[in-house]
């Protein structure tokens, strides 16, 4: 059985992805902000539910460069790499859609009725949509996985399917919010935040380490499970 | 007595007054001070925790 | 059978590709049973739709043509890839490439989808109204969405057919995947309720690239999934 790709035991990737996490925490609450009405001070969730999505797209994209090399190689390391790296993808993505209801519900959402009231409305956005897709996306390719039984061929599949979706998906969801922007105008009143106009350079030199650091974190992650799941089949096949 | 109370009151008026700063940096801007703790202290946790998970993996993958 | 196949020739992909076209044609006429299980299908929905409700609004209309498009396609092309044996899928590639085999099975699947969009064009136009404007170049569009559907169908049920519960789970596997398409369909079919000269050539454009992304995809992913 093969051993776990040495940079998984390097030290120095970790230790800078924490830095910039703390940093984050530190500079994005005290940093200056521009200030937007509405937005107010939730406008730093930029560096923490904004980078769920960035840091998602990134795992994502790591996962399906994997699932090529294994295509290439046929390496189970790339197979379970590919896997994994979606997997913590997935719990980004989660933690995306949960922290982004709770923004929403403060400042989105009419006040005057209940939250779940005005969701359905929400989550008609071009970029929920995308989110959604994509989450539904990666979620059936774990639902694929575990339904066939043979590891190689199951590999092989989930490996096809994952850059199939993936080739489908990233043009359609930067396609999607400017077909329906331009269908719906009226909806350009929407107090969401423009990363590119909207945050001034003082947020930019928070947002992108923040971008590194959860990305790095995620990483982690998931290198700690692609070596524990190395380890367990050493155990079943010595 | 006389001087404690005067004193006791000068302590209250203090207190009133934000003008004396003792360590106060805990309680300035809003105590927005307090959720960086707070935050600080979660990522210290979750990397304690993801360090030692590390360690152990790598003992077990040196030891088979 | 065999000695229609043992004309497949790897030097002429051309060929070849139309001999296996025609193999799936021959099969579809010979086993009829199939294309009548999916027309009554179409029909049964709509008829269910038309006494659950009556005329409805354009939106409604059109979520719901699009909806049974989609059901009517899993059904359709899904049998395209698991409807024959293992060993007969060995027999076909000691035949002919991989490439042929799937850009004929995809050929098929679109002619096949196309026509049954266009007759469930016609059931919906005769059951629940038609709020179209333009009849013809709504034709059109239900070709192109038909085509967009199937292809993307047929690639996963080719994947779905190496899976273990395969009918389930060409579901799980599309109906993401096949959302944007869909929205830009419904984008494309809404706007000819309202304005009869609207037509918006950006979306279309988009289709269609997004179909010969698919198209392209097959071929380059398709070897892979067969091979044993």
């Amino acid at each position: 059985m093969s051993q776990a790709p040495r940079y998984m035991h390097r030290h120095w990737w970790k230790i800078s992805g924490i830095i910039l996490l703390a940093y984050t925490i530190i500079a994005g609450l005290l940093g200056p902000v521009p200030k937007l009405p509405l937005l107010q001070e939730t406008i730093r969730n930029l560096y923490f539910h904004v980078c769920m999505w960035f840091g998602m797209m990134i795992l994502f994209t790591v996962s399906v460069v994997q699932a090529i090399l294994y295509l290439r190689k046929m390496d189970r390391r790339h197979d379970l790499a590919s896997r994994h790296f979606a997997g913590v993808g997935m719990l980004y993505g989660l933690l995306g859609y949960a922290t982004g209801a709770l923004w929403a519900a403060y400042t989105w959402a009419d006040p005057n009725i209940p939250f779940a009231e005005s969701f359905s409305t929400i989550a008609r956005d071009p970029k929920l949509i995308g989110a959604a897709i994509s989450l539904l996306v990666y979620f059936a390719y774990l639902v694929l996985r575990d339904s066939i039984p043979d590891i190689d061929r199951r590999a092989r599949i989930s490996a096809v399917y994952n850059i199939f979706a993936y080739v489908i998906l990233f043009p359609a969801i930067w396609i999607l919010p400017r077909v329906l922007e331009s269908l719906h105008p009226g909806q350009d009143g929407n107090p969401a935040l423009d990363v590119k106009n909207d945050i001034s350079s003082g947020m930019r030199i928070v947002f992108y380490p923040a971008v590194i650091g959860w990305t790095l974190l995620g990483v982690w992650i998931a290198t700690l499970r692609i070596r524990t799941e190395l380890l367990k089949e050493k155990q079943y096949n010595p | 007595m006389n001087w404690l109370h005067t004193s006791s009151i000068q302590l209250l008026q203090s207190a009133a007054k934000p003008a004396v700063s003792m360590a106060e940096l805990m309680r300035s801007d809003g105590r927005i001070y307090v959720v960086i703790g707070v935050m600080l202290t979660i990522l210290s946790g979750i990397t304690l925790y993801l360090y030692r998970l590390d360690k152990k993996i790598g003992k077990l993958e040196k030891r088979s | 059978m065999p000695e229609l196949l043992r004309k497949v020739n790897i030097q002429q992909p051309m060929q070849a590709i139309w001999t296996l076209f025609k193999k799936d044609l021959l099969l579809e006429i010979r086993q009829q049973y199939s294309f009548y299980g999916i027309l009554l299908y179409a029909l049964s929905t709509l008829f269910v739709l038309y006494l659950s409700m009556d005329a409805p609004e354009p939106r409604v209309w059109n979520g719901l043509f699009w909806m049974i498009q989609l059901f009517i396609c899993t059904n359709a092309v899904a049998k395209g890839f698991l409807q024959e044996s293992r060993g007969r899928w060995l027999y076909y590639f000691t035949l002919a490439h991989p490439i042929t085999i799937v850009l004929a099975k995809l050929l098929f699947n679109t002619i096949l989808m196309g026509l049954m969009s266009l007759i469930s064009l016609v059931l919906f136009r005769l059951f629940l109204g038609a709020p179209f404007l333009d009849p013809i170049r709504f034709f059109g569009i239900v070709l192109l969405g038909g085509i967009s559907l199937s292809l993307v169908f047929s690639f996963l049920a080719a994947i779905a057919a190496k899976a273990q519960q395969n009918a389930a789970i060409l579901a799980i596997l599309g109906f993401p995947l096949i959302l944007p398409q869909l929205i830009l369909l419904q984008q494309i079919s809404t706007t000819q309720f309202t304005d009869h000269s609207a037509f918006d050539l950006i979306p279309v454009a988009l289709l269609i690239g997004l179909d010969a992304l698919v198209v392209i995809l097959s071929t380059i992913l398709f070897p892979f999934i067969w091979k044993e």
